[in-house]
């Protein structure tokens, strides 16, 4: 272990590191500019100078780059430190005065800025690159961006041209650059912000829509899929990754410092024996561009009730401030929709009453007031249907302190006129038509399951109904049992349901679940197939019927040990007693106990008497 | 529906009714049936079902069992197909019952005598707008006499 | 052309090769009987010979008498008794045999297959020879006979019987089959002569529950030919036997021709063309026909 002092402390550095990284264990920050953990460093921008007291050659070296060495006495921010620093800043700030990151290190290190006599001579921009691209006002030369696109990413896209006041970062005859892979390790490693590869990549760099935000912002490939992600890591989408689609890039692998990304890593399928399984696929909204009077999809101001949960989220694409999405102005009037699609009983939506609506329009209504003072909120309705403890006494609240006017009655047409939506419906209490100029629209879209649910309940041999709805084994007495021993079922996927059911019916079902694994044995169904060995035939045609396995050949074998036929065995603990096998079997010799043949008869013959 | 068998009863002037043997899963169609059950659905009370665990659990022997013992149609019913809760049983079954009222067919037994179809758990309101019109049917078609009653050995040419 | 006894001497060439293989076969032990077709005073069909000496197989014969199915013996367990056993086959016998192997009454080994390469038997030829699919026994053992020149497939002459029953009304047809079945007098011997009727117990000899009425009465008899005739669906392959050794002339083929029409109909399948082929009852598939279901 190298031991050296820095302001006074005494440092501890292993050998190849530098006295930046000597600082940093003992918590003393020196800025950087042109430095990143991952890049050799070069010291080009100079901003992280340490003077060098005793045990070394005495003056200013760039912290970054000087190695640590035994018994060196560092100072960091001494008199001379400081004049050369604010020197650099002022210089760069002097180049770029657009840097942000200057900026506010020229505060810190009192660097006022510099008055020039005459504005920098504008460079021609590369050819073939659009007007305005390469921010040339921000690039303060560091290099980064070059490094790394050479030594860590490879292609090497950039380099620098030109000398003196000409110098820059470009392509090659500042052409487009076919090398440049678009990965944005440029951009990541910059310290102002100066580079876009964008702005001279040959190939279009597709933007990621977020999913979570609903497609109103973007995302990068490597993402946290939403913000209570549990567990709570960043996911590498591998269809957009520039590694997974070019070959090349893979900079997180060597820039994560924890060294957890692995792109080597392949998927894999775990199998897990469990004792029990419960379902919770929960649901999504109906599409509601299906009702073109609305316009959804066609004026980007009718937004779904999700999308306008995200819009006001404080951890949503606006950081909560709400906004229209077409200009970015707060909307000053809103026009809440429900029962888009719900309490249909014909056309494109559903029969059923989708539940939550009711309470959540209330809430927005609510939270767009928080957002908006002086904005007017209206909401259509049907019935308002808040049954739930509160529920009530909640809607009455936002109804009667005017948080949002309620009308009874349906929108007939959304028409865009004068940068406003004009909503136009009917008000059935006052029995007249209203027309309202607004600036966003709501759709309380009705609560449909969640897709491929359908295709999981196949899989899982448990019912549903015509919506894609999952059913409990008995709508009173069963309510979170599927008719498959071991399966429960859990919130929407099951019916649209609020939190408070949801949370309700989800512990019903852990705790149903838990009653069941706690056991050592299991307890079966009595109902399963004996085989009656005296008439069997051997043939094994229940054997192909079986869709469970559980049948399968046995030896019959005389008192000598001799094979004497071949007959069908049934595993009493595969089989499920269907009775496949007993139409099958055409001498009679298979009965499932508790639907025997006899039995069946006995029943005919009683409802036929 | 009440309405319906009023009226079938009094075209034909007696008080006949038909008798269904319906042979439902015990998964989908029983469940269904109870449904219209729990949903307060009316239904004719002119169908008797017998509950099995599949529709592949129905021999094809219980259709003419049932015919033999004096029903007058035969309804058998289980869970629409990719939805058997024993994963294949409707499978086989829509292979044996269709081949078995075509044989019927074949021998001159009135194939509208027998009946299948595919209720699920939560058709409730299929199930009892079925059984209504499988009910009107059963009136149109009148008392299945030839079967049951032709126990006594007959001259023949 | 019906031949006796007292020419049986006068061999054909196929004859002559059968009685050679069998005699072979016999003598180096592969098996232990060879069942085929012999000659009997009196009969206008040729009736089963069991050789079980190189010298009692000079006694086959093949020619148009020779209908019988002597599949029907191959699970018998007293013709097992006697050792691996060899069986003359037509090609029409053969679906019986891999019909048997499909459902392991019999294993492959259990048999040794002398085929003989026939265009129809009887004359004029019987209905199931025109429709035959299978001249030309394959996958035996041995196979004998000039080959014979196979017609191509005639749907509609197939179900020549069928179409014109199902062209009456469902009346007519009640009629007819009323008139019919009122004859059977339950002998069973259409059960008896089935090679695929192997039964250790037929179900009209289970009584809890009794699903089949014993009683000679239309009532049973219906019963009895509708389970006898669902229970061969997608086995059947069409001999004809059941037909042929009805005491009161029922034509029970017409129900098994229906059925098996029905099978190659929906199904695309022909009984005992393989012996590794899946019977219709045994499986399914998702885009099976849906007709006729509410």
């Amino acid at each position: 272990m190298i031991k050296l002092h820095i302001d006074g402390q005494e440092a501890e550095a292993e050998e190849g590191q530098t006295i930046l990284d000597a600082a940093k264990g003992l918590g003393i920050e020196i800025p950087t500019l042109c430095h990143h953990r991952a890049i050799p460093p070069v010291g080009a921008c100079r901003v992280c100078v340490v003077e060098i007291r005793d045990g070394g050659r005495p003056g200013l070296v760039p912290a970054c780059a000087y190695p640590a060495q035994e018994g060196l006495v560092v100072e960091t921010a001494s008199e001379a430190v400081r004049e050369s620093r604010s020197m650099t800043i002022q210089l760069l700030l002097a180049r770029c005065p657009e840097a942000e990151v200057l900026r506010k290190l020229a505060e810190q290190w009192d660097a006022p800025p510099l008055t020039l006599d005459a504005p920098l001579d504008h460079v021609e921009p590369p050819k073939g690159v659009p007007e305005g691209a390469g921010d040339r006002d921000k690039c303060i030369l560091c290099g980064l961006c070059v490094r790394v696109c050479q030594d860590i990413i490879g292609p090497a896209a950039t380099a620098f041209a030109g000398r003196g006041i000409e110098r820059k970062v470009t392509t090659p005859y500042k052409l487009l650059s076919d090398v440049c892979i678009g990965c944005g390790a440029c951009a990541l490693v910059c310290p102002t912000g100066a580079i876009d590869p964008a702005e001279f990549c040959s190939h279009s760099i597709e933007k990621i829509p977020n999913e979570f935000n609903l497609g109103f912002d973007t995302r990068t490939p490597i993402h946290l899929p939403f913000p209570q992600a549990v567990p709570n890591k960043p996911i590498l989408d591998r269809e957009n990754c520039i590694h997974f689609r070019t070959g090349g890039c893979g900079a997180c692998e060597t820039i994560c410092p924890a060294g957890a990304i692995d792109l080597e890593m392949e998927d894999e399928i775990v199998e897990e024996e469990v004792g029990a399984i419960i379902v919770a696929t929960g649901y999504e909204l109906l599409d509601p561009s299906v009702y073109e009077e609305y316009g959804y999809g066609r004026y980007p101001d009718v937004v779904t009730s999700l999308e306008f949960e995200r819009l006001v989220s404080a951890s949503g694409p606006t950081n909560g401030e709400l906004t229209r999405p077409s200009n970015g102005e707060p909307p000053k009037s809103i026009v809440f929709l429900q029962c888009i699609g719900s309490r249909e009983e014909t056309g494109p939506g559903k029969p059923y009453c989708s539940k939550i609506c009711c309470m959540y329009t209330a809430k927005h209504a609510i939270l767009y007031k928080h957002k908006v003072h002086d904005g007017q909120a209206f909401v259509f309705f049907m019935d308002v249907r808040a049954g739930g403890k509160n529920y009530e006494e909640f809607v009455r609240r936002v109804s009667k302190e005017k948080v949002a006017t309620y009308l009874r009655g349906r929108v007939s047409k959304i028409f865009p006129h004068d940068g406003k939506l004009v909503v136009q419906g009917a008000d059935t209490l006052s029995g007249g038509q209203v027309e309202i100029a607004a600036d966003m629209v709501v759709l309380a879209a009705a609560v449909v399951p969640s897709k491929g649910a359908t295709e999981l309940a196949q899989k899982l041999r448990i019912s549903y109904d015509q919506h894609g709805f999952l059913s409990e084994a008995h709508p009173k007495l069963r309510p979170v049992e599927t008719n498959t021993a071991g399966i429960f079922l859990a919130g929407a996927c099951h019916s649209a349901k609020d939190i408070p059911d949801s949370v309700a019916q989800a512990s019903a079902a852990a705790s149903k679940a838990l009653g069941l694994v706690v056991h050592d044995r299991l307890t079966r169904e009595p109902t399963i197939g004996i085989v009656n060995e005296l008439t069997c035939n051997g043939c094994f045609e229940c054997e192909n019927v079986c869709a469970y396995g559980a049948i399968s050949p046995k030896d019959i074998k005389d008192r000598s040990g001799a094979t004497v036929a071949v007959l069908a065995n049934i595993n009493e603990g595969l089989c499920q007693g269907c009775g496949a096998c007993m139409v099958t079997c055409r001498s009679k010799s298979i009965e499932v106990q508790g639907y025997t043949d006899n039995q069946l008869f006995s029943e005919i013959n009683a409802i036929t008497r | 529906m009440t309405e319906k068998k009023t009226t079938a009863a009094q075209r034909d002037g007696t008080d006949w009714q038909p008798r269904i043997v319906a042979f439902l899963c015990n998964w989908c169609s029983y469940a269904g049936a109870d449904l219209a059950g729990m949903s307060r659905n009316d239904y004719p009370a002119a169908i008797k079902i017998v509950r099995l665990p599949c529709s592949g659990r129905v021999d094809p022997m219980f259709v003419l069992k049932s015919f033999e013992r004096g029903a007058d149609m035969v309804l058998v019913s289980g869970c629409h197909p990719g939805d058997c809760h024993y994963s294949s049983g409707n499978y086989h079954a829509r292979r044996k019952l269709p081949a078995f009222r075509e044989l019927l067919g074949f021998m001159g037994i009135d194939p509208r005598r027998f009946k299948i179809s595919w209720v699920s758990a939560a058709e409730g309101n299929k199930w009892s707008s079925l059984v209504a019109d499988i009910t009107e049917e059963a009136y149109a078609l009148g008392p299945f006499q030839e079967f049951p009653k032709c126990t006594a050995p007959e001259k023949t040419g | 052309m019906h031949r006796t006894g007292e020419n049986r001497m006068n061999a054909t060439p196929v004859e002559e090769s059968l009685r050679e293989a069998a005699a072979g076969a016999i003598a180096d032990g592969t098996v232990g009987v060879v069942i085929g077709y012999g000659h009997e005073a009196g009969s206008d069909v040729a009736t089963p010979l069991f050789a079980r000496t190189p010298e009692q197989a000079r006694g086959l014969v093949f020619d148009a008498t020779c209908v019988g199915n002597l599949a029907i013996y191959l699970p018998k367990p007293e013709v097992r008794a006697l050792g691996r056993t060899g069986l003359v086959v037509k090609g029409c016998d053969l679906r019986a045999v891999n019909v048997l192997l499909r459902e392991h009454v019999i294993e492959r080994e259990d048999v040794f297959l002398i085929g003989v390469r026939c265009a129809g038997v009887c004359e004029p030829p019987l209905h199931k020879c025109t429709v035959c699919p299978v001249h030309d026994p394959s996958g035996c053992d041995v196979t004998l006979g000039d080959s014979v020149e196979q017609p191509t497939a005639d749907a509609s002459r197939a179900n020549a019987l069928v179409a014109e029953m199902e062209a009456k009304s469902i009346e007519e047809r009640w009629e007819f089959w009323k008139r019919q079945m009122t004859k059977c007098v339950r002998c069973y011997a259409c059960r008896q002569v089935c090679p695929l009727c192997y039964c250790k117990r037929c179900i009209v000899e289970k009584t809890t529950p009794q699903w089949v009425e014993t009683s000679p009465h239309l009532r049973g008899n219906l019963a009895w030919n509708v389970v006898r005739a669902f229970h061969l669906t997608g086995r059947c392959v069409g001999c004809g036997e059941c037909e042929r050794v009805c005491p009161v002339d029922i034509p029970l083929g017409l129900l098994n021709q229906k059925m098996a029409g029905l099978m190659e109909q929906w199904f695309d399948f022909q009984s005992g063309l393989a012996p590794d082929e899946q019977a219709p009852f045994t499986t399914w598939d998702p885009n099976d026909p849906e007709e006729g279901i509410l």
